[in-house]
């Protein structure tokens, strides 16, 4: 139907024109002239008429067709896609717009069933309201869909009209047809599609969303008009509770925040909208939101709602506060160190500016921090100081480390000395700080220092001290049963006195060094050790023949120390005292025996002269004068004998006294001159006696005089206690001893019963009350004997066995 | 109740003069009664022991009283004086010690070992005889012996 066809209308005109007329009632043949030429004129005039209404037939049809050109260019031309159904739905008439919705062509749509081109989904209902529609098409709007080759469907919205015939024209029912409008709605469709996913999405990230999304009304009152499902994660209320509760979020809100929440509610909402609030959860607990809020006015001007959405963002408060602390605690860090910290920037150029500095920095440099922030050292410093603590921030940059030293520095806060360590921070590829962190060692580099002066001194006595000093680390089992010592330091009196190399023995035990120690030197320092007590003995070494006195102590746990020192000469100086002691009891003791035997020794002749006078004046008296001769012989007597008692304890304490320096001498020659000098009392009841002395009797050491002394007394106490021996024999003899010489004086007298044999050198000690002599001679043998260092003892069998009187000298010479 | 009948002394000195004066003495002033002297501790317990000699009892009677020195060759005072007080049968007599010696051990040990009396000589000799003679008016005359047990 894209053009006219004129040609084929007017055929098809002519044939339905001569069917009509076949189909005619009159007939003309029987019809008269007049009639005929009444019909002839009257057909002219028909003609006439004819060609002239065939002329506007033709303009008419000309303007039909032109018409008809433009309504079919319109029709066809139309977004709106037509269809024209008759009543049983065939299609009648189709504009080229619906063709293309279902592209199809015009001869593939005319005179076909509408639904055929209705989607199976809408076309039963379609085809069940079709004849409601034909009959009151009005106002209807449908929407369908529409069979698509290729796309499936197409949607459309359908409005139908009953077509209005022209006026006039019979209207009949087989005529009437309805007018489907059809508007392709896939673009609406698909807009819609959009939007509606769109709002599904939005609704989602509502629905879903971990925000809080709310709407409150304000009209009539305030409710809330959305609550996003989200509200029972976040408050633990769900929206249904807060629909049924307008009030809830007043009830929610953190008493302290409360008023922030009431001025909201009353429309004042801050231009940037956000909004903290703490709120407590069903649960108790105290969260964190953040809240958008937009009001919404009515044209009027009336805040009619609220709407906003609120975050939980306790997690980020909760981090927000960590870090605040955080920043707290490192702010207390920083200030609270005993180190004096400083930040420096590090500028292009090597320019270097205090940036911060600590409280410790502060106090000890006596610099403010808004002094010494944004100026560079020398500024600070000065150009001398300045320089060279520039250098140490250059030495860290050019290192790229962090850098350790020592400083002196004459600041405000006095003259100090740190230790400074200066650490680079690298930031985009170059160190942009410096942190500084200086310690005050002002102090202990003094304490050091005198703890070095102090050690120097030490280290002096140590090495020089006369004690031998050892420290050592006692080694234990795991009983805690020491078992070994090892040896830390020792000095080189150490050394000295222990003949031990100090680098030979320094960190080796003394298990390895002295393999055969006694066990016990190792329990009695570790006891030393475990108790950190302090134990002194003294201790004899063998090998070096000395004595030593050990002190131990313990100056640490598990460790300890010895001091030796060389007490030889102490012992030595002990054992003289002891032996001075025991010379002087001895002493005391003869003294008092010697008091004991003088006082009643030497009263008795006294007593014997005083009486006898008595009785010489008794005699006289009587003129008895022979006995007055012979008591004053008596008198005599006692008087010589009180004279020898003196002499002999003369003597006595002479020998203690006067010693003559010692000599060495034969002692055979004594021997011989002390016979010699027996002289007459060489005989005995007239006969002589027989002397047997050794040849070879050894040369001795000695007071000649003295020992002389001795073989006399013993020769003369042989003879004396010879009795009636009637070959009277005295042997003197020796015999040699490791050390000494054991000399004898043998004779075959009367001998001494045993208990008796030590009284004989007892002072005027006699056995026979009738012998000769004062009981002295043995006495003074005796302590010239001890004189010399030996000692004297007799040997005796028995009475008349004869008695040997046995001494000693002593081989080396008597000190 | 003084005694009518002599008493028997032992006199146990080494030193003969001092022997000899207090014979006199005896003699002078005590001549009732009979005194033996043995010069030595050894001999002293010999003649309580009656031993060798001292077995006739005619010549060597028991004494009553014993006057001991005590400083004494081989046996000395104290030796005696311990066995005379250690023997049951010499126990009872009267022992005096009669010495020079002041010694305050001297006199402790001789009461120790139950000496009955402790004099010392003195070195005048009236104040000697006084002694004797006080020695002599109490035991001699006043003391009462126990009879020798035999």
């Amino acid at each position: 139907m894209t053009e006219p066809k004129p040609k084929s209308t007017s055929e098809s005109l002519r044939q339905r024109a001569l069917a009509r007329l076949a189909n005619s009632h009159g007939s003309l043949n029987e019809l008269s002239h007049q009639e005929v030429l009444k019909l002839a004129h009257e057909l002219q005039v028909h003609q006439i008429e004819l060609e002239l209404q065939n002329e506007e037939l033709k303009s008419t049809t000309a303007e039909l067709e032109r018409a008809n050109l433009m309504f079919s260019t319109i029709f066809n031309s139309s977004p709106v896609g037509y269809l024209l159904l008759d009543e049983q739905g065939i299609v009648q008439e189709a504009n080229r717009t619906f063709c293309a919705f279902i592209e199809a062509s015009l001869d593939q749509v005319i005179g076909k069933p509408v639904q055929n081109f209705i989607d199976e989904e809408d076309r039963a209902a379609f085809l069940s309201r079709y004849r409601a529609l034909f009959r009151q098409p009005r106002d209807k709007l449908l929407e369908l869909r529409l069979k698509h080759s290729r796309k499936g469907v197409i949607w459309v919205r359908l409005q139908a009209e009953r077509l209005r015939l022209p006026a006039g024209s019979p209207e009949t029912p087989d005529r009437a047809r309805l007018l489907l409008a059809l508007v392709d709605l896939t673009a609406q469709k698909a807009a819609e599609q959009a939007l509606r996913q769109s709002e599904e999405r939005y609704r989602a990230l509502i629905e879903n969303s971990p925000d809080l999304v709310y709407r409150v009304s304000f009209v009539p009152e305030q409710h809330f008009e959305y609550v996003s499902p989200s509200a029972t994660a976040i408050t633990g209320y769900t929206p249904e509770e807060h629909y049924a509760d307008p009030q809830l979020a007043f009830k929610l809100v953190h008493p302290d925040d409360y008023p922030i929440l009431q001025q909201i509610a009353n429309g004042g909402v801050k231009p940037d909208g956000k909004i903290v609030l703490r709120w407590k959860r069903k649960d108790g607990r105290i969260i964190w939101t953040e809240q958008q809020n937009t009001p919404i006015f009515d044209p009027q001007g009336n805040l009619i709602a609220i709407e906003g959405f609120a975050r939980d963002i306790t997690d980020r408060k909760e981090a927000e506060l960590a870090l605040e602390n955080l920043l707290y605690e490192y702010e207390t860090l920083f200030n609270g160190v005993q180190d004096a910290v400083f930040l420096i920037e590090v500028n292009q150029g090597c320019e270097f500016r205090y940036l911060r500095t600590n409280t410790t920095h502060q106090q000890k440099t006596g610099i403010p921090l808004a002094m010494i922030q944004g100026k560079t050292p020398i500024e600070l410093l000065g150009q001398e100081l300045g320089s060279v603590v520039c250098a140490n921030y250059q030495r860290c940059v050019d290192s790229g480390k962090s850098i350790t030293y020592e400083e002196t520095l004459d600041l405000p806060g006095g003259c100090r000395t740190w230790l400074t360590t200066l650490t680079p921070v690298w930031l985009e590829g170059r160190i942009k700080y410096i942190v500084g962190a200086a310690t005050d060692i002002t102090e202990q580099k003094a304490a050091l220092q005198a703890i070095q002066q102090s050690e120097a001194r030490y280290r002096a006595l140590f090495e020089n001290m006369v004690e031998g000093f050892a420290l050592h680390e006692m080694i234990w089992d795991e009983n805690g049963k020491p078992l070994d010592y090892r040896f830390l330091e020792a000095n080189p009196a150490f050394e000295r006195l222990t003949g031990l190399k100090a680098e030979q023995i320094i960190g080796k035990t003394v298990r390895q060094v002295l393999p055969n120690l006694e066990q016990y030197w190792i329990e009695r320092y570790g006891e030393v050790a475990a108790s950190r007590g302090e134990q002194v003995f003294e201790d004899y070494s063998q090998e070096l023949n000395r004595w030593y006195e050990v002190r131990a102590f313990s100056p640490q746990p598990g460790h300890f120390a010895t001091i030796f020192s060389d007490i030889t000469e102490r012992k030595r100086l002990e054992a003289e005292r002891e032996r001075l002691i025991e010379d002087l009891q001895r002493k005391n003791t003869e003294l008092g025996q010697f008091t004991y035997t003088v006082s009643h020794d030497l009263k008795s002749p006294l007593i014997t002269i005083l009486g006898f006078l008595g009785f010489v004046e008794e005699a006289l008296e009587q003129g008895h004068l022979a006995q007055a001769k012979a008591d004053l012989q008596r008198i005599r007597f006692a008087a010589e004998k009180m004279q020898a008692l003196l002499e002999g304890l003369l003597e006595l304490s002479r020998i203690g006294r006067v010693v003559h320096p010692p000599s060495l001498f034969p002692f055979g020659e004594v021997v011989i001159e002390a016979v010699q000098l027996l002289q007459g009392n060489v005989y005995h009841h007239g006969r002589a006696v027989e002397f047997a002395i050794a040849p070879d009797l050894p040369h001795v050491y000695g007071d000649r005089a003295r020992l002389l002394q001795v073989v006399q007394n013993l020769l003369d106490n042989a003879l004396k206690y010879m009795g009636d021996q009637p070959n009277p024999r005295v042997e003197i003899g020796w015999r040699e001893l490791p050390d000494e010489f054991q000399i004898y004086v043998r004779d075959n007298g009367i001998g001494i019963e045993t208990p008796y044999q030590d009284k004989v050198f007892g002072l005027f000690e006699k056995l026979d009350p009738r012998a000769e002599g004062y009981g002295v001679g043995l006495a003074l043998v005796k302590r010239i004997i001890e004189v010399h260092g030996g000692r004297i003892w007799v040997e005796s069998e028995g009475q008349g066995k004869g008695t040997t009187f046995w001494f000693t000298l002593p081989k080396t010479r008597p000190t | 109740m003084i005694r009518q009948e002599p008493i028997h002394i032992l006199l146990v000195e080494d030193n003969p003069d001092h022997a000899e004066m207090l014979q006199r003495l005896f003699r002078s002033y005590l001549v009732k009664n009979i005194l033996c002297h043995v010069e030595d501790g050894e001999q002293a317990l010999a003649y309580l022991n009656r031993e060798g000699k001292y077995a006739d009892e005619q010549r060597y009677p028991y004494p009553d009283l014993i006057l001991l020195d005590l400083r004494l060759p081989k046996v000395d005072g104290f030796q005696v004086l311990e066995q005379i007080k250690s023997s049951s049968k010499h126990r009872h007599l009267v022992v005096v010690i009669l010495t020079s010696s002041q010694e305050e051990c001297d006199i402790q040990r001789a009461y120790q070992n139950y000496a009955n009396s402790y004099l010392v000589k003195p070195l005048n000799p009236q104040e000697l005889m006084d002694a004797l003679r006080y020695l002599g008016f109490y035991w001699l005359r006043w003391n009462v012996y126990a009879k020798a047990i035999d």
